[in-house]
């Protein structure tokens, strides 16, 4: 499903990743553990094709899910538009169900910049999930979101990705975060 | 939530005018103090505000004033929507294209740095009286949109572009679906802030040219005449002018400029 080795990738003088090597595999979950500047989000980055690695060899799919660490929502726009925003018509359907199903159906016509963190939080996850990537990339997806939502959240991605044989990447300082998802943990 | 969110919208407003009131009292009243102090014989250059009130409700009266108006905001609207146009496209251009970049970015840096008198004097060289506002209003206009629209495509969108990237989103989707609807604060608040320099920038022009129905030569007139109050009831014309356009610019476009104010976009 995904395999990354002996990457390496550095900005500028910075050596970010020395040699990295990752294998992901079909319907498994992934967690990748470290402190902050270890080169977490450079390895999401390198698979989602946002970096270039300096050298190694980089398998990823095609199709990638993510949700970022940060919302990148367009504030301007209602919670719907921005849910639909990158998703083609047929997935429609899915992003409904989703936001029916996390809540946020109230706030479809309410524009993001008047949501809270963990409605917007929600809303890229939405997104992501809509989207039916692959793989799904978390990162650091679960902030400000509640346990009972966290559950919920967690229930659907084994559904919708892990039983379809789909892998996931989760990058998270919390540990039950990756409980949750029965992910193998990566110390990096 | 929107209930609470409409009564406190409705507070704002009214402090707001309540502010606005007593700003205006105060300096109508400074005005008025500082037109008694200087003295019967220099009062003709500060007429009192009763006297230029009386002299804008005389002018107020003719239909000369009211064809002056209107052609002169047909010289300065034009000028700014072709300087909006023209600013958006540049700077769409100047953002993806990296030679457009090298060509564009220098020439309206000078545009933007070279004093607006320069150009209303050189300007005058090489087209008509009539033309001149719609130039000068223009070119004050145009670097100005350009360098919200480059920088906001530059620096806000780039997380924006890069969700589009992951999600397979063509370039034209993006452009379109993005990164337009995440600049659209920036630009209507350069053009908001164009609009004022389009008036100021126009009227001038209108002064020292006169062209043949303008407040700008009515201003030349009056002043000419020594009708200072005439002088002071354009200018308040003027200000009372950009002052409505940008309200009703703000207005027809407040839904994006609240965004702006919250902050662009939630990347």
């Amino acid at each position: 499903m995904l395999e990354l080795k002996n990457v390496s990738f550095s900005y500028g003088e910075l050596k970010v990743l020395d040699n990295f090597n990752l294998d992901v595999k079909k319907g498994e979950c992934v967690c990748l553990w470290g402190k902050s500047g270890c080169g977490k989000t450079t390895a999401l980055r390198i698979i989602m094709g946002l970096e270039k690695a300096d050298s190694g060899l980089c398998l990823t799919p095609q199709k990638i899910s993510c949700v970022f660490q940060e919302d990148r929502l367009i504030n301007g726009l209602t919670l719907e538009k921005n849910i639909k925003l990158p998703l083609k018509r047929e997935q429609y359907k899915k992003a409904d169900m989703l936001i029916d199903k996390f809540g946020l159906a109230e706030f479809k016509n309410t524009r993001v910049s008047e949501l809270s963190g963990g409605m917007k939080r929600r809303a890229t996850i939405i997104r992501a999930l809509s989207f039916e990537g692959d793989l799904l990339i978390l990162d650091e997806a679960f902030n400000g979101i509640d346990a009972k939502m966290k559950e919920k959240i967690a229930r659907v991605i084994k559904e919708e990705f892990l039983d379809n044989n789909k892998s996931v990447i989760l990058v998270s300082h919390i540990s039950s975060d990756a409980e949750l998802l029965g992910a193998r943990i990566i110390k990096m | 939530m929107t209930a609470s969110i409409t009564a406190r919208n409705n507070k704002d407003i009214i402090k707001k005018a309540s502010f606005a009131i007593i700003a205006v009292i105060f300096w109508i009243g400074l005005w008025w103090v500082a037109s008694i102090l200087i003295g019967e014989d220099l009062r003709l250059f500060l007429p009192s505000p009763f006297a230029v009130a009386k002299t804008l409700v005389s002018l107020v009266a003719t239909k000369d004033f009211w064809t002056a108006t209107l052609l002169t905001i047909l010289r300065i609207f034009a000028g700014f929507i072709l300087g909006a146009m023209a600013g958006i496209v540049s700077g769409m251009l100047t953002s993806h294209i990296k030679i457009a970049d090298a060509i564009l970015s220098p020439a309206l840096k000078i545009i933007r740095a070279v004093p607006v008198v320069s150009f209303i004097i050189l300007a005058f060289l090489f087209m008509s009286i009539d033309a001149l506002p719609i130039f000068i209003s223009f070119l004050m206009v145009t670097p100005l949109v350009w360098q919200s629209t480059h920088d906001a495509l530059q620096n806000s969108c780039k997380e924006l572009e890069e969700m589009g990237r992951v999600f397979k989103m063509g370039a034209l989707a993006i452009l379109f679906k993005i990164k337009l609807p995440s600049i659209t604060g920036e630009i209507i608040t350069a053009l908001v802030t164009g609009l004022g320099f389009a008036w100021k920038s126009g009227v001038a022009a209108e002064v020292l040219y006169s062209p043949n129905i303008s407040i700008g030569k009515n201003i030349y007139i009056a002043k000419a005449n020594l009708d200072f109050s005439g002088v002071y009831a354009y200018t308040l014309t003027v200000v009372a002018l950009s002052l409505v356009i940008e309200i009703l610019l703000k207005r027809l476009c407040g839904r994006y400029l609240l965004n702006a104010e919250r902050g662009k976009a939630n990347a």
